[in-house]
């Protein structure tokens, strides 16, 4: 079965099976009293039809002033980058055609079939996305507030205003500039940086093999698959390792062989969200080891998936803390830091370690999307905790950060004299 | 004691028990109405919420669901139907909500986003593929008429069958099923969601 088939799969029908309750006992409740309370007074709900339809007429006397107000915020341009209706710039997926996905603020990303992008920051300054496999042309509107960065596994392409293609196959990318300038980034880039001006592309990585080949060409196959996770691991010593750790027991040469493309299976079926199958080519022993000589943000955060999601929460920890000790400085920590702390929370019923994962992930920053998500699960943690005072504290800053925020109703009733 | 042997008496079938407690209702007894409430207000605001994805609206919409049913409870045939019955009345309230905020939005008098898309209801669990599969359908249905959005989420989100969802608008089978195909065949272009079997 091929990957795409795979990641359909994931999606199963219907779809509330794999979504959570949308509204929190709190607000039934306060639903509950305030039903009551109609009933009681016998108000039938007039004004509200009478509010319905009157900002329509308000509208459209004052329709003119509303563009300028919407001109005027769209100049402002404040908060994350917007797709058409609205939503947050988050995750898109091209699946058998090309996908225009055209930006609030005049910026339009194409991506080819079978590309997939994935905001991991989207903010008022700064849009971190990190693109799959798969050809996307990017379109920044010149000017724009924001910094943008697109981490395309081998390299890190940094942007400020142009039109440019990153064309992505395993750890094998390509970067053209068709428009303006940009940046990239990476330990495959000689001497790690390069500015790249409109007409010049630069290729990073050797184009992928078949992962079945055999003998020297599995070797190769299963560096490349581990550079494009670990592209501040030099591939021959990380092939060089693997086989080391995977094939100790392998006396012949075949064997050893063997040993690399197991070594670095798990990385080829994490990449496609068969994490059970991923963490069985690992074992337990082989995800200890792998957890030891990660160097990679990347692949730390693919470690700390499979076995999250393979059902072995526990294991989890190692990658996570170990990303967040060797890190810290990378955008991403803030992120591992949030994912470590609601696995202590969720999974390993820890909320006294859970309070520090998630202190430390509003200290780091998380994307602006996670924030919230951050700091009600933070007040969480206390109160599950027994820490009274930093539970208070801790919904105090929730609700000053948060106030309409979608724990906000049942936050206010951990401390009930802050007013509603 | 006497609570413990209520709660047992509670435990027979639920038609039954809507039936005694609409007829309750229908007497002027304010704890039925709780009691109605308490029963179906956690699956019925899910559905809201889920159609609508706004939290807020959602609990607009609920309220205004049950007041509305239990001051025409008198129209109710058949007492037992009462969950039907609302989530009917919370189906056309949906509607118009939709439709009032689109025209709100396009007058640029209220600001564009909802809290709750699909995948920011994602379970905990769910991989980056099933996130950004969830965050492309909502944009999709993000495009869609209100009319096609509702039926076609009842049928793939809800998973509903075909006659419960034309059952659940006040439409026609067959409306139903163009609104569904109308629905399915934009979400073809940018996602695979496999057709559901009729009787699923």
């Amino acid at each position: 079965m091929s990957s795409r088939r795979r990641e359909r799969a994931a999606l199963q029908v219907p779809l509330h099976k794999q979504l959570t309750d949308p509204l929190p006992r709190s607000a039934l409740e306060r639903v509950r009293r305030r039903v009551h309370e109609s009933r009681r007074s016998g108000e039938v709900r007039v004004w509200r039809r009478a509010s319905a339809w009157a900002p329509v007429a308000l509208g459209l006397a004052l329709a003119a002033i509303g563009f300028g107000v919407w001109r005027a915020n769209d100049a402002r341009d404040v908060g994350p980058l917007r797709m058409a209706g609205g939503a947050p710039l988050g995750a898109v997926v091209a699946r058998t055609t090309t996908t225009r996905v055209a930006l609030h603020e005049g910026s339009s990303i194409a991506l080819s079939p079978g590309a997939r992008l994935v905001a991991l920051e989207n903010g008022s300054e700064r849009v971190l996305l990190t693109q799959g496999d798969g050809t996307i042309t990017y379109d920044v509107h010149p000017h724009g507030p924001r910094r943008w960065t697109i981490d395309a596994g081998a390299v890190a392409v940094d942007v400020i205003g142009t039109r440019f293609t990153i064309e992505r196959e395993g750890s094998h990318v390509t970067v053209s500039v068709e428009r303006g300038q940009v940046r990239v980034r990476g330990v495959a880039v000689a001497g790690g940086l390069r500015s790249l001006s409109a007409g010049e592309a630069l290729e990073v990585g050797a184009p992928p093999r078949a992962i079945e080949s055999e003998t020297r060409g599995a070797a190769e196959t299963a560096a490349d698959v581990h550079a494009s996770y670990a592209n501040d691991t030099h591939v021959s010593e990380a092939a060089e390792e693997a086989s080391m750790g995977e094939s100790r027991n392998a006396a012949s040469p075949t064997g050893a062989v063997q040993g690399v493309a197991s070594a670095q299976r798990w990385l080829v079926l994490a990449a496609r969200g068969e994490h059970r199958d991923a963490f069985d080519a690992l074992g337990a022993d082989g995800f200890q080891r792998a957890t030891a000589r990660s160097r990679s943000v990347s692949e730390l955060f693919a470690l700390a998936d499979t076995a999250r999601l393979s059902g072995h929460a526990a294991l989890a920890v190692a990658p996570l803390e170990r990303l967040l000790t060797e890190h810290a400085g990378d955008p991403r920590a803030g992120l591992a830091a949030l994912t470590l702390g609601r696995l202590q929370l969720d999974a390993l019923d820890a909320p006294g370690d859970a309070c520090g994962s998630l202190e430390r992930a509003i200290t780091l920053g998380v994307p602006a999307d996670l924030a919230e998500v951050a700091y009600a699960r933070l007040v969480e943690a206390h109160r599950r905790a027994g820490h009274r005072e930093p539970m208070a504290a801790s919904a105090r800053a929730y609700l000053e950060r948060f106030p309409g925020g979608r724990n906000a109703a049942h936050i206010r009733q951990i401390i009930p004299n802050e007013p509603e | 004691m006497i609570t413990r042997l209520r709660l047992v008496e509670g435990a027979k079938p639920l038609a039954e028990s809507d039936a005694a407690l609409v007829a309750r209702v229908r007497g002027g007894d304010r704890d039925a109405e709780d009691a109605l409430y308490r029963a179906h207000a956690e699956s019925t605001a899910g559905l809201i919420a889920r159609l609508l994805g706004s939290s807020q609206d959602a609990e607009d919409v609920l309220h205004d669901a049950f007041v509305i049913a239990f001051l025409q409870i008198d129209r109710l045939r058949e007492p037992s139907a009462f969950r039907g019955w609302l989530r009917q009345i919370a189906i056309i309230r949906v509607r118009r909500t939709i439709r009032r905020k689109r025209l709100l939005r396009a007058l640029g008098l209220l600001p564009a986003g909802d809290d709750l898309a699909l995948e920011r209801l994602a379970s905990p669990a769910a991989s980056p593929e099933v996130l950004a599969e969830l965050a492309v359908i909502d944009g999709v249905l993000r495009t869609l008429s209100a009319d096609q959005r509702i039926a076609w989420m009842l049928r793939y989100v809800e998973g509903h069958r075909l006659v419960d969802v034309a059952a659940l608008i006040g439409c026609s089978l067959a409306t139903a099923k163009r609104r569904i195909a109308a629905a399915a065949e934009a979400m073809s272009a940018v996602t695979d969601i496999a057709p559901l079997e009729e009787g699923r």
